[in-house]
């Protein structure tokens, strides 16, 4: 199975260099980006989005100075700013000649060759974008890749824009999307690991009761997060994180990270006033992607 | 545990379905012609567009008028409908589905932008819509996915549906990618200069870019616990898969074509064969300057001088995230019909290969093992063997 | 520095979004595309895109774009054959 042995996040608060849990004590509501210049040594960064300026803050912090030879990723809307950029070039202007560098960014898998590229990352590389389940598909991907022996880059990317959110309050959705990030470095090697994934699913709300049962969950020892509880409400006690980091397609990788923090915690945890006991074994990151859909990632210790 | 493909569905340029499509390559018949249906571009482009409004395409999957869903579903719900066939919901079959797309539902999003259509429109926008109509049409709920990554989009979606099935995971994988031809996928291929404003010519000295083209084509993957329940006929085995970064530039690739030997050198050593094994190499072949230098440089550091390659995409277009299987499927006609379908166009060898690309149709030799590359931007390489 | 020279160095920094940049910084005679602009094959369609939106010239196949980029001095140039 895979295990985690680094993380990082951008997020509101200063996740990035403090974590998730210390922002999760604190209020905050806006996106704090690290400085890139700093981050993410020798690139030209003129040309680069703001989806794969987190990706590689992200990722150079989870590497270290290890290597990879996987990357994986998962993305709900890719670079909404650069799909805005480049459709407005051709239809709103009266161009003929073209800027190609929006569209080149708008492609999904940027984040991913732009990963590769400056980490000289020769080996397996995927991106998925499956609306709220992307980032499920990206560690399923992982799963895979750590059986087969390899040390790998996971991670999620998602933005927010101005105009997204205009659009989403005329198509009335009851929630506007938030900008974040989360990496984790993971190999099939348990040693110095700080949790492990156990499981990913994918499967539809009406067989959350059996899918819990098959998987043994224990009400005094497993606890469930969700980043979006409120979309779809379901008959478990959970704790919402969504607060903390706001709502997006990928956020589970957020509850990852949390979940992780929570589990290394030496103590008890109590964020918002929910407790997290010293006894707790596993973390079910239960995600509500559709009206049907259902996304399951467990953490443990 | 081994990989079967047990189902194909492909519409394009070129066919309606398999058997149209079989019969197109044989002709030679192309399929890239003048833009038509698709409206509201400035120049004149040459591309595989499938001459059906979406009216049209829906009249052939529903009974009810249903015009507002985007170009890639219909086509896809079109492809996956004669790839999955007879097959059912089972509960002893673990089943799941992997999309792979790039532009969604962008063809709607970009009439919106444009003309204010509904905005109800832009529900269908992200890549998963697809995935997500098309699972539950077909009643499959055991894991979703959709892979986006450009050009090797539906490559490495099969790459991971084998990989599910060979760990155990799944039984059974409904596998599949579909892009229509949009303003936005045009304009930005046109934009990198890329695009040829004559019928391209893949592998050739004076070749001058890509020509798009639209598609959906579908696999149905089970292992032999599923197919003893399907009883469903084994048509081709996955044998071998490879992906790897080139790692070069953000859309170029190496000059050696460095991820494309990884790519196909992994696959290889999956499938637990020689270089000599392969009878056949259905390259990328996008016909631009950059890929097919590099692609070609790339084959002949593995498989030598051997004449053994040509390129589809003068039949039906570069189509995105759905050439992985488009070509995929087309060889498995190679293996099936023993026929190499020569590159189209061709004139004048590139002076920086030693070989040239099959370009006469070749039924002479028997297939049996084939090589398929896709390789997209942000280089990425895969590559996938299929042999009976 | 000509009124033209310094035009195109402005639209080349801003249009390249090469923040760390001056107008100062960017000799005549420099070679644009070597390592210390570090501007690659995606920079010289942009280029081709600046030059028509900017100053009305047109190229029309990009590999000219090899030569005349070499240097602000022999884009000046082209610049000039083109107008007069």
């Amino acid at each position: 199975m895979a295990f985690i042995h680094n993380y990082s996040t951008i997020s509101r608060g200063d996740t990035f260099n403090k974590g998730v849990l210390y922002s999760c004590m604190s209020t905050n509501n806006e996106v704090l980006f690290p400085n890139y210049k700093e981050n993410i040594p020798g690139i030209n960064l003129r040309r680069v989005s703001t989806i794969v300026k987190m990706g590689l803050a992200n990722t150079l912090k989870c590497l270290g100075n290890k290597k990879t030879d996987a990357i994986v990723i998962g993305t709900g809307l890719g670079s909404i700013h650069n799909s805005e950029l480049f459709l407005s070039s051709y239809i709103d202007s009266n161009q003929h000649i073209l800027s190609p560098t929006p569209f080149i960014n708008s492609v999904h898998n940027t984040i991913s060759g732009e990963v590769a590229l400056h980490t000289q990352s020769k080996g397996y590389n995927s991106t998925y974008s499956q609306g709220g389940l992307s980032f499920e598909g990206a560690v399923m991907d992982t799963i895979l890749l750590t059986k087969e022996r390899k040390q790998v880059i996971l991670g999620s990317v998602d933005e927010s824009t101005p105009t997204l959110d205009t659009i989403l309050q005329k198509m009335n959705i009851q929630h506007l999307f938030d900008t974040g990030s989360s990496f984790f470095y993971c190999t099939d090697n348990k040693k110095k690991s700080l949790a492990e994934i156990t499981h990913c699913i994918i499967s539809t709300k009406n067989k959350i009761k059996s899918i819990l049962f098959d998987l043994k969950f224990n009400i005094n020892e497993d606890y469930i997060i969700s980043g979006n509880s409120s979309c779809y409400p379901m008959n478990l006690d959970t704790f919402d994180y969504s607060k903390f980091c706001g709502i997006y397609m990928t956020n589970p990788s957020f509850g990852m990270q949390l979940a992780i923090e929570i589990l290394n915690s030496s103590t008890s945890t109590c964020i918002d006033g929910y407790n997290f006991p010293d006894q707790c074994k596993r973390i079910f990151i239960i995600n509500h992607a559709s009206k049907t859909d259902i996304g399951i990632i467990i953490i443990k210790k | 545990m081994t990989v079967y493909v047990t189902g194909i569905g492909i519409i394009s340029a070129i066919g309606m379905n398999a058997q149209e499509n079989f019969e197109s390559l044989i002709a030679k018949k192309t399929g890239i012609t003048n833009i038509e249906l698709l409206k509201n571009l400035d120049e004149r482009f040459l591309a595989g567009e499938i001459k059906l409004t979406n009216k049209e395409l829906a009249e052939h999957i529903f009974t009810s008028k249903k015009t507002d869903l985007p170009r890639s579903l219909l086509l896809s719900l079109i492809a996956a409908k004669e790839a999955w066939q007879t097959n059912t919901y089972n509960n002893n079959i673990r089943t799941a589905f992997i999309g792979a797309t790039t532009i969604g539902g962008m063809d709607l999003t970009e009439q919106y932008f444009k003309s204010n259509k509904s905005i109800k429109s832009l529900n269908y926008h992200h890549c998963g819509k697809i995935a997500e109509y098309i699972s539950n049409y077909f009643g499959i709920n055991d894991f979703k996915t959709t892979v986006s990554t450009a050009c090797s989009s539906a490559a490495n979606a099969i790459i991971l549906a084998s990989r599910m099935i060979k760990n155990n995971i799944v039984d059974r994988v409904l596998v599949g990618g579909g892009d229509a031809l949009t303003g936005f996928t045009i304009n930005g291929f046109n934009s990198l200069r890329i695009y040829d404003n004559e019928l391209c010519k893949p592998f050739d000295k004076n070749r001058n870019g890509l020509n798009l083209g639209e598609s959906a084509a579908y696999l149905v993957l089970e292992n032999k616990k599923s197919i003893k329940i399907t009883k469903n006929k084994k048509i081709v085995k996955i044998l071998g898969w490879g992906n790897a970064n080139d790692a070069y530039h953000q859309t170029a690739s190496s000059p050696y074509g460095e991820g494309a030997q990884t790519a196909m050198t992994e696959a290889l050593k999956i499938a637990n064969l020689n270089a000599n094994d392969i009878d056949y190499i259905n390259a990328h072949g996008t016909a631009t300057s950059n890929n097919d230098l590099s692609e070609g440089r790339a084959i002949e550091s593995i498989f030598g001088e051997k004449q053994l390659y040509s390129s589809t995409k003068a039949y039906t277009g570069h189509t995105l995230a759905a050439a992985g299987i488009v070509e995929l499927i087309f060889s498995i006609f190679s293996i099936r019909h023993n026929t190499i379908f020569p590159v189209l166009n061709y004139q004048n060898k590139m002076k920086e290969l030693k070989t040239e690309p099959v370009y006469k149709l070749r039924q002479d030799i028997e297939i049996n093992k084939v090589l398929s590359n896709s390789f997209g931007f942000g280089g990425n390489n895969a590559s996938i063997i299929i042999g009976e | 520095m000509s009124n033209l020279k310094k035009e195109l160095k402005e639209q080349l920094i801003e249009h390249l979004n090469l923040e760390d940049l001056n107008i100062e910084d960017i000799k005549d005679d420099a070679p644009l595309f070597g390592e210390e602009l570090g501007l690659d094959s995606i920079d010289a369609l942009e280029i081709i895109v600046m030059l028509d939106k900017k100053f009305n010239i047109k190229i029309s196949n990009p590999q000219d774009g090899a030569k005349i980029f070499q240097s602000i001095n022999t884009i000046v140039e082209y610049i000039e054959n083109q107008n007069s």
